[in-house]
């Protein structure tokens, strides 16, 4: 792993676990804390991009991964959120 | 069946050496059915919306029961239950989903004793516990238990009466449970020390030992839906590793993103729906 690459995964992991800080110290707000989930998806994206646009390796197959990865921390966070199956 | 599984999770060349469960398609599908669910299935089984199964699970005649046999180990008389009580309980939990808040005052500064009073017990000694989030009754008592101020109000000498109450509705937009429990004393002092002269103080002594403690949290206790969301999200990461450590291996080039990007991302997810599942009392 580069230089560059550690700065980046240094850069991410503090980016979760910031998010990840802000979450527990919102509970049980669970609506603020559905809004910080989705906030925190738009940042994982965002550096995504950026790492991939500095390391010119930037496409639109990649941009699309990282879009469907974040939508998918959505989509079972806001699953849990509304209640899921009902069971 | 078993190729089909293989290409699943595995990269090979049948499915352009990425596997299956990361291609855009089978992605979009999964977030679909994510997103789409709980709108199908909180209408068509369960009107009130989700966690049904777990409502159905907390009952108040074990609430009742568990409150009384840890009264019962530690040497004290069992509560009786109170139809004023239960009254008040309800109201309160009624009035927590109408007004949207979590606490035992209300926004409008509505205390626990107003809906006591206005059940028509007149109190001597008042408390209240509050949990919301859990999955069964005795996970709701033994977190009460766990907390020095909420096991106070449990143990106390100085209520004779109990009353609870079980209410499913939306609170700060999430479909959730709210449990209250009242509890109350009609007599000037406890049973234990009658002998001893009353008090001249005419006013009613307000004590709600489980009032001053901020929300605390308990294991987080999960229903079958947070089950399979988290199955789901391990078996991404578990795949994620997996496609890293072989194409690794065999240096294949592709144009895609980070695997450990995205690994830990869906980690971070899933302690987020741990915590969404962390059921809090008050």
């Amino acid at each position: 792993m580069n230089r560059r690459h550690l700065t980046y995964y240094i850069f991410l992991a503090s980016l979760l676990f910031s998010g990840l800080f802000l979450i527990i110290s919102q509970n049980p707000d669970r609506e603020l804390q559905m809004m910080v989930v989705v906030g925190l998806s738009f940042a994982y994206v965002l550096a995504g991009i950026l790492h991939h646009l500095i390391n010119h390796d930037l496409v639109a197959k990649i941009v699309i991964e990282y879009v469907l990865i974040a939508s998918l921390g959505i989509a079972t966070a806001f699953f849990v959120f509304k209640g899921g199956f009902g069971f | 069946m078993r190729d089909f599984f293989y290409c699943l999770v595995l990269p090979h060349s049948k499915n352009n050496h990425r596997p299956s469960l990361l291609h855009h398609k089978i992605l979009f599908l999964i977030i679909s059915f994510f997103v789409l669910s709980p709108f199908f299935f909180s209408s068509s089984i369960n009107p009130l919306g989700g966690k049904l199964k777990a409502y159905a699970e907390i009952s108040v005649r074990e609430l009742l029961e568990f409150t009384n046999q840890k009264r019962i180990e530690n040497g004290l008389k069992p509560l009786l239950s109170d139809p004023e009580l239960s009254e008040a309980a309800s109201k309160k939990a009624d009035d927590m989903f109408a007004k949207n808040y979590w606490a035992h005052n209300s926004p409008t500064g509505a205390t626990p004793w107003v809906f006591i009073k206005e059940s028509g017990y007149n109190y001597v000694y008042a408390g209240e516990n509050l949990a919301k989030g859990f999955n069964s009754s005795g996970d709701i008592v033994n977190a009460w238990m766990a907390s020095s101020t909420h096991r106070a109000n449990i143990l106390s000498e100085n209520y004779t009466d109990v009353g609870f109450s079980v209410k499913s509705g939306q609170l700060n937009g999430e479909q959730t449970f709210l449990v209250v429990q009242e509890f109350g004393s009609k007599s000037v002092l406890p049973l234990a020390q009658k002998s001893e002269p009353k008090s001249q103080n005419t006013e009613p002594v307000r004590k709600v030992l489980g009032f001053e403690l901020a929300s605390s949290f308990t294991k987080p206790s999960f229903s079958g839906s947070e089950t399979i969301t988290l199955i789901v999200i391990l078996s991404f990461i578990s795949v994620l590793f997996i496609d890293l450590i072989l194409i690794e291996r065999k240096k294949i080039a592709r144009i895609v993103g980070h695997n450990l990007d995205h690994a830990i991302f869906l980690g971070v997810i899933a302690v987020i729906i741990i915590i969404f599942n962390t059921g809090s009392i008050l």
